[in-house]
């Protein structure tokens, strides 16, 4: 997993800034093929790829990406920018798939394989070819090589020589995939299968080359904001600590950018906690076995496509946004609702969800703070009103804090046995599997797809050690 | 002998720009070397909203009253030894 402010995401965020501006100020339409010259000028010194014209084409595919074009599809070289752009502020896309790929990006990684370099000695010890399970290491000329049709790429030789002479070349993207939906295509390029795809969004923190990305719904919600419209703001718990401020100067932040309403999602997370304490309560008086949660979307994503027996064990309970919605198209039935959240597999129950107009997530705000200079670090606090049923809520983004907040609200909380998933990946998912026939030895199972929990999030923008330092100062 | 003063952008660009790694300097500073420094957050400075000639690109910090752009966990390491060396 790459860091989060890596070269590549403040690229991205540059760019998606200066879209945003000009989309404020009304010059979009005209500027918009000239900002992959403006991001890189003739005489640019920030070149990283092969020549400035290639980093001029990787704007432009942002853009897109930004616009929420299906690049698969719709990637017409021929068509300016500007026409795709056309399309967008005449009609809201948002559908499926929320993952693209742009070829043009992608090194086409060659297959995941050990290889032994010039560092072997040809020792007299041979760790590689005792550890070996398939006899796939020769030895020519005093040198080690692995035969590539034998090998089953289990790391042994990789880990056992003395001087460090196998390396491992991964496939990222495969390899951060929890569910195998990342595959080459004929061309050796990635390609995503949706069938399988849970929405997770490690391929595209995965990518050195950014080759997987998000289609951003982005500017269905910038045209609301520009028309003035009514607008709630439903923000994850997550969002504290993910900007300069606190959690009173974020909702002031946002009722300056346009949003007319700010509501905080804990409260429906406080919802999501109370219907599964009771639920839980009731299954563990029955004896009906254990429950695990239903709040991360990814993880209900992956027993709809991959473990399809955990479907009648997942509580009932609606996710906190489910909630949160529900309550913000009663509180203002003329209000769109708009979730704020660090996940991509959001954007699929958002979609699924009726009473969820639109999905965005922090790296998308924190450009519209950029492009419109709001100073969140500066913001008069706006009062949250009465938060204190629901306070620790605002902990459903940790690993361990839905559990906790579940805890909370059942009967007797001593005889509750609790286990946590804290991420999701190829290892947990395999132990995740041995439940059909061996249920684990708890009531509650907390799944969390992201390690740490939300505040790790496909688009955090913050490391958790940091975003602490925020948390909590209201 | 001072401390070396390093002041920390924390405004909207500089800290969604990556500011925010290096907010997070004790994780990333030696205990010796942090403890010969004075930290201080503060708002944005302004260089970055400056004309494209004389503009900073976040995040910026300022080492004892020098400015850096593009400051990395890396680059802070190397402007705050500089300032040591130069005291002594």
């Amino acid at each position: 997993m790459l860091e989060q402010n890596n070269q590549y995401n403040i690229l991205n965020r540059r760019i998606d800034t200066e879209v945003i501006r000009a989309f404020f100020n009304g010059t979009l339409t005209e500027d918009i093929d000239k900002i992959p010259y403006r991001i890189f000028p003739k005489d640019s010194a920030r070149v990283n790829k092969c020549c400035i014209f290639k980093e001029r084409a990787m704007v432009r595919y942002r853009i897109m990406e930004l616009l929420g074009i299906n690049i698969e599809r719709y990637d017409f070289e021929f068509l300016p920018i500007k026409s795709h752009l056309e399309f967008v502020l005449h009609e809201d896309v948002d559908d499926f798939p929320v993952l693209t790929t742009v070829q043009l990006a992608c090194y086409g990684c060659p297959p995941e394989q050990y290889r032994i370099t010039d560092g072997c000695r040809g020792c007299a010890a041979r760790p590689c070819t005792t550890n070996c399970p398939k006899d796939a290491i020769v030895f020519i000329n005093n040198r080690g090589y692995i035969i590539e049709d034998k090998c089953i790429k289990c790391g042994k030789c990789f880990s056992v020589c003395p001087y460090h002479a196998v390396i491992h070349l991964p496939v990222p993207c495969e390899q951060a995939c929890p569910v195998g939906a990342v595959r080459k295509n004929e061309h050796g390029h990635a390609e995503v299968d949706h069938d399988k795809c849970i929405s997770c969004g490690k391929c595209i923190h995965s990518c050195p080359f950014g080759a997987i990305a998000e289609r951003s719904s982005l500017f269905t919600i910038l045209k609301m904001l520009k028309r003035g419209e009514k607008t709630v703001a439903m923000i994850a718990p997550a969002i504290e600590g993910q900007f300069p401020g606190t959690l009173s100067q974020i909702k002031a932040a946002l009722l300056k950018v346009g949003f007319t309403q700010v509501f905080e999602v804990a409260k429906g997370a406080e919802m999501t906690s109370v219907n599964e304490a009771s639920e839980l309560d009731e299954k563990k008086n029955e004896g009906l076995g254990f429950m695990t949660t239903s709040c991360c979307p990814a993880y209900t994503q992956l027993v709809e496509k991959h473990l399809k027996f955990l479907k009648p064990i997942i509580s009932t309970a609606l996710s906190p946004m489910g909630y949160a919605a529900r309550a913000c198209k009663e509180m203002f039935p003329d209000h769109k609702t708009v979730f704020i959240g660090p996940c991509l597999a959001k954007r699929v129950e958002g979609i699924n969800d009726p009473n969820v107009d639109c999905v965005m997530n922090f790296n998308d705000l924190s450009s519209i703070f950029m492009a419109l200079d709001v100073e969140v670090g500066e913001m008069e606090r706006a009062d949250l009103g009465d938060s204190s049923s629901f306070r620790d809520c605002r902990g459903f983004c940790f690993s361990g804090g839905v559990a906790e907040c579940v805890l909370n609200r059942v009967e007797n909380r001593e005889r509750m046995r609790i286990m946590k998933v804290n991420g999701l990946d190829k290892k947990s998912i395999a132990i995740m599997r041995t439940w059909e026939k061996k249920p684990p030895e708890a009531d509650l199972v907390e799944v969390m797809c992201c390690e740490g929990g939300c505040i790790q999030g496909p688009s955090s923008i913050t490391k958790p050690s940091l975003a602490m330092k925020f948390r909590g100062k209201d | 002998m001072g401390k070396v003063n390093v002041r920390i952008c924390s405004g909207g660009r500089c800290f969604m720009q990556g500011g925010s790694d290096l907010l997070d300097y004790e994780e990333f500073l030696d205990d010796g070397i942090a403890r010969e420094c004075e930290f201080e957050t503060c708002n944005c400075l302004g260089e970055c909203k400056k004309d494209a000639l004389s503009r900073m690109e976040p995040p910026i910090v300022s080492v004892n009253g020098k400015l850096f752009g593009e400051m990395s966990p890396q680059k802070l390491y190397r402007a705050i030894n500089d300032e040591l060396a130069a005291r002594s």
